[in-house]
């Protein structure tokens, strides 16, 4: 069972994400803040990280540089949680992704449909 | 601005023709203060502490050099007021002289009273006429000034007010997105049964709720859209493209959608590629809103995108068998929240947003869009695109090399 950790400060998010994943046979691990963020993604290193990019005191795009920082989560795919823009692309689903210290994200922007959220997990989760 | 009183000093040390002067300047029709003294040296220091209307200059007194007190005289402050000269003038190049030297006028002595009155009298009136055009050129320039500031103010206050609305709609569309991402997925996660079963009627409901919050981030979407056009800060990356194919990729994404409403979506193409200078994604926007109201708007029939190859641009349009457009509506239509149709199912009533800002995106490549319909029998729109061409690109190169 592929394993995703949900980073987002706000829990309704973070429960919601977490039922769609399960139903679809995913094991979800959760944090509210950054902190959290890391100290879990170290110690369970995740298959992929969705991550909220706004929080409170950490943002994500700082989150991502310090996973970067460490060998054991540096090559856990990222995929960000946007609500500050959501630019579509043709196809829909997955917008223009997000720039972080020259390195190129996926993002997906809020309010998402499931089916675009699912079909960028599956994408981007290593086989 | 009236001169109250009009001040009038003459310097004269011949005690008879100043008493005549005095006698004379009082039975003016203008009322006037007049001083007098008898040397120049005095008159000269009188007119640098004060300021007087006219001055009546002996040009020949026993002790000054009247030439010398008229020099003296046009170095004050106020250089404006006007000198008469009073002298018999027997030396006929004296008149010349002193009117050179910055006189105004001159009288001969002995006097004759008529003629006094009349020189002083014009004078007077000329230094009111003067002092009018001054204070209503003041009047003017401080009020010009008045405005600008007030100009300048109002601008500083229109573009804090516009800062703030861009920081508004910033801060609205991220607090908004992140209840409707709640709200959206809560709901959905009920329709696709995650919480368990639910009748087909309430599923109705519930999707009708989930268009319509679709519709809600659509217009957050556009706002913000057009809110960046509107500032200017849209930046093209334009790239050559092959606009034949990228219509083919477009046309394909929306099959599926025309299919299911019974519509036949074709296109017209050139058979070899055409290349454009365009902003990819802004200009499948373009397409995809255009199409998408053919969509919208049409019953029954076809929607068809064609292509044709001008010189230095290409002309694309994009045209329904639809509804129409009556009018009355066309010179509207492109304007921002202008609907004049509704349609019923609720995940398609727009946001009058999506010509606004094709129109944009054309217009910034250079290009125009116009629209050709007719009610109850269809609507084509027709939009020009820049061609990517050799020549263009050495042209602007050799500007670059020149400057
Ligand atoms: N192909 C079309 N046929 C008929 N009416 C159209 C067509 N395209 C646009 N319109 C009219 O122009 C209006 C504005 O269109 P648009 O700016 O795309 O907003 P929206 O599609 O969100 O209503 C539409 O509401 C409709 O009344
Ligand atoms: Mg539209």
């Amino acid at each position: 069972m592929k394993r995703i950790l949900i980073i987002d400060d706000d829990p309704d998010i973070v429960e919601l994400v977490k039922t769609r994943l399960q139903q679809n046979s995913y094991h979800v691990i959760c944090a509210a803040n950054g902190k959290e963020g890391l100290k879990k993604a170290r110690k369970e290193t995740p298959d992929l990280i969705l991550m909220d990019i706004m929080m409170p005191r950490m943002t994500g795009g700082d989150a991502v540089k310090m996973l970067q920082d460490y060998d054991t989560t540096k090559n856990i795919p990222v995929i960000f949680l946007t609500a500050v823009a959501s630019p579509k692309s043709p196809t829909g689903e997955e917008n223009q992704g997000i720039n972080v210290g020259g390195e190129h994200f996926p993002a997906l922007g809020k309010p998402f449909d499931s089916e675009d959220l699912l079909s960028v997990v599956r994408r981007h989760l290593p086989s | 601005m009236k001169i109250k009183q009009p001040r009038i000093l003459v310097i004269e040390d011949n005690k008879c023709d100043r008493d005549l002067l005095l006698h004379i300047l009082n039975s003016l029709e203008t009322e006037c203060v007049v001083e007098c003294v008898n040397s120049g040296r005095i008159g000269v220091e009188h007119l640098r502490k004060e300021s007087f209307d006219l001055v009546i200059l002996d040009l020949s007194m026993q002790k000054f050099d009247g030439f010398q007190v008229l020099k003296d005289i046009r170095d004050a402050k106020d250089k404006a007021f006007p000198v008469l000269l009073v002298s018999s003038f027997t030396n006929k190049e004296d008149k010349v002289q002193g009117l050179e030297l910055g006189a105004t006028d001159c009288i001969n002595k002995p006097y004759i009273i008529e003629e006094v009155r009349a020189r002083v009298q014009i004078q007077l009136k000329l230094r009111q006429i003067l002092k009018d055009v001054q204070w209503a050129s003041e009047k003017t320039n401080a009020g010009i000034k008045m405005l600008y500031k007030e100009l300048d103010k109002k601008n500083k206050q229109l573009q804090e007010f516009d800062r703030l609305k861009d920081e508004f709609l910033g801060n609205v569309s991220h607090e908004l997105r992140t209840p409707l991402t709640i709200i959206r997925e809560s709901i959905s996660q009920i329709v696709d049964g995650l919480i368990g079963d639910v009748p087909e009627k309430q599923k109705q409901y519930l999707s009708r709720a989930l268009a319509n919050i679709d519709r809600l981030k659509n217009i957050i979407d556009n706002l913000l859209d057009i809110s960046k056009i509107e500032k200017g800060r849209v930046e093209l990356y334009k790239e050559k493209v092959d606009l034949v194919a990228l219509i083919k990729d477009i046309c394909a994404d929306f099959q599926t959608k025309a299919a299911a409403q019974n519509l036949e979506l074709r296109y017209e193409l050139p058979e070899d590629e055409v290349y454009v200078l365009i902003d990819m994604e802004k200009t499948i926007q373009v397409f995809t809103n255009l199409i998408g109201n053919a969509l919208k708007f049409t019953k029954k029939g076809n929607i068809t995108i064609s292509l044709k190859e001008w010189e230095d641009f290409v002309q694309c349009e994009v045209a329904d068998t639809g509804m129409g457009i009556a009018a009355e509506h066309l010179p509207q239509l492109f304007n921002k929240f202008k609907q004049f149709s509704r349609t019923h199912s609720p995940g398609e009533k727009g946001t009058g947003l999506g010509l606004t800002i094709a129109k944009s995106i054309v217009e910034l490549h250079g290009g125009n869009i116009h629209v050709e319909s007719r009610e109850g029998k269809g609507t084509t729109f027709i939009f020009t695109l820049p061609k990517y061409c050799q020549r263009r690109l050495v042209h602007e190169e050799n500007i670059d090399y020149r400057r």
